[in-house]
C-alpha cells in the first residue's frame, strides 16, 4: 500500500481480528515508515 | 528507525472526576517526559475530548485524539482506581480508536487514594490494553496515598518518584523504539 500522506511504500505490520456487529473480520494494518501514517484495510472474515 | 521524526510519547490523564487528583500525577509524569531528548508529548486530559455518551466505539471518535494516537510511539496512561478499576470514560476514550494503537507501546501510571497506587485498576486496564493492540511494559508508577504524595498546590513531596519515573519512561522509550522498528520495517509474515 501507498502511504496516502506522503506516498511512500507502507509496511504491512499486522492482521488483527475483530468483530464488527454482526461479522468476524480481520483488519490490516500498514504503518509508514517515512511520516508514520496509519491505515487499515479489511480483509476477509476468518 | 527512522531518525528523522522524534518519538511522540502522549500522556492521558483518564479521568473527569471534579477535584481529581490524578491531574498531579499526569502533569508530573508529563513535566518528566518533556524532559527527555527526542521525544515530544503532550497531556491529553480525557475531559476536554469532544465525546458524545449515546454511542461507542469508533463511531464516536474524537479527530484531536484521534491524530494524538496515531502519531504516538508510545502513550502513557495515567488512571485512578474507582471501585477497584478504570473509569468507564477512560475506556469509553479508549475504545473510540483500534488501528491508532497497534504495535505502539503502552506503560500505565495507578493512582489512589489508598496504599496499592492503582495496582487493581492497572490489572485491569491492562487485557484491555492487549485487546487495543497496544504492548504494556512491566514497570508501572504507582501513587499511593496520593493525597500525602503531592501538596494541595500539585507540588511533588516524596522526591523517590522522580527515580521511578525515570526508569518506567527509560524502560517506555526503549519499547516505542523497538515497536516503530518493526512497524516501519519488520513485514508481517
Amino acid at each position: 500500500m501507498q502511504c496516502p500522506q506522503c506516498g511512500a511504500q507502507m509496511n504491512k505490520h499486522a492482521e488483527k481480528p475483530v468483530t464488527l456487529t454482526n461479522d468476524e473480520i480481520i483488519l490490516a494494518i500498514h504503518y509508514c515508515p517515512h511520516c508514520g501514517k496509519v491505515e487499515s484495510e479489511e480483509l476477509n472474515g476468518i | 528507525m527512522s531518525q528523522t521524526r522524534p518519538l511522540s510519547i502522549p500522556v492521558i490523564l483518564g479521568t473527569t472526576r471534579k477535584g481529581r487528583m490524578s491531574s498531579h500525577a499526569a502533569e508530573f509524569i508529563w513535566e518528566e517526559v518533556r524532559k527527555r531528548q527526542d521525544v515530544i508529548t503532550e497531556l491529553i486530559d480525557i475531559a476536554t475530548l469532544n465525546l458524545v455518551v449515546d454511542d461507542a466505539g469508533e463511531a464516536i471518535k474524537d479527530p484531536r485524539f484521534s491524530e494524538a494516537m496515531e502519531r504516538a510511539d508510545a502513550v502513557i496512561i495515567v488512571t485512578p482506581e474507582y471501585n477497584h478499576g478504570v473509569p468507564g470514560l477512560l475506556k469509553h476514550v479508549l475504545d473510540s480508536c483500534l488501528k491508532e494503537y497497534i504495535h505502539k507501546a503502552a506503560g500505565i501510571v495507578g493512582v489512589s487514594a489508598g496504599p496499592f497506587g492503582g495496582a487493581r485498576a492497572i490489572e485491569n486496564l491492562l487485557p484491555i490494553l492487549r485487546e487495543l493492540g497496544l504492548v504494556s511494559i512491566f514497570w508501572d508508577v504507582n501513587f499511593g496515598n496520593v493525597q500525602k504524595t503531592f501538596d494541595p498546590s500539585g507540588r511533588l513531596v516524596d522526591e523517590n518518584y522522580i527515580r521511578r519515573a525515570a526508569k518506567f519512561i527509560g524502560e517506555l522509550i526503549w519499547m516505542a523504539k523497538v515497536l516503530r522498528y518493526g512497524r516501519e520495517q519488520v513485514p508481517l509474515q
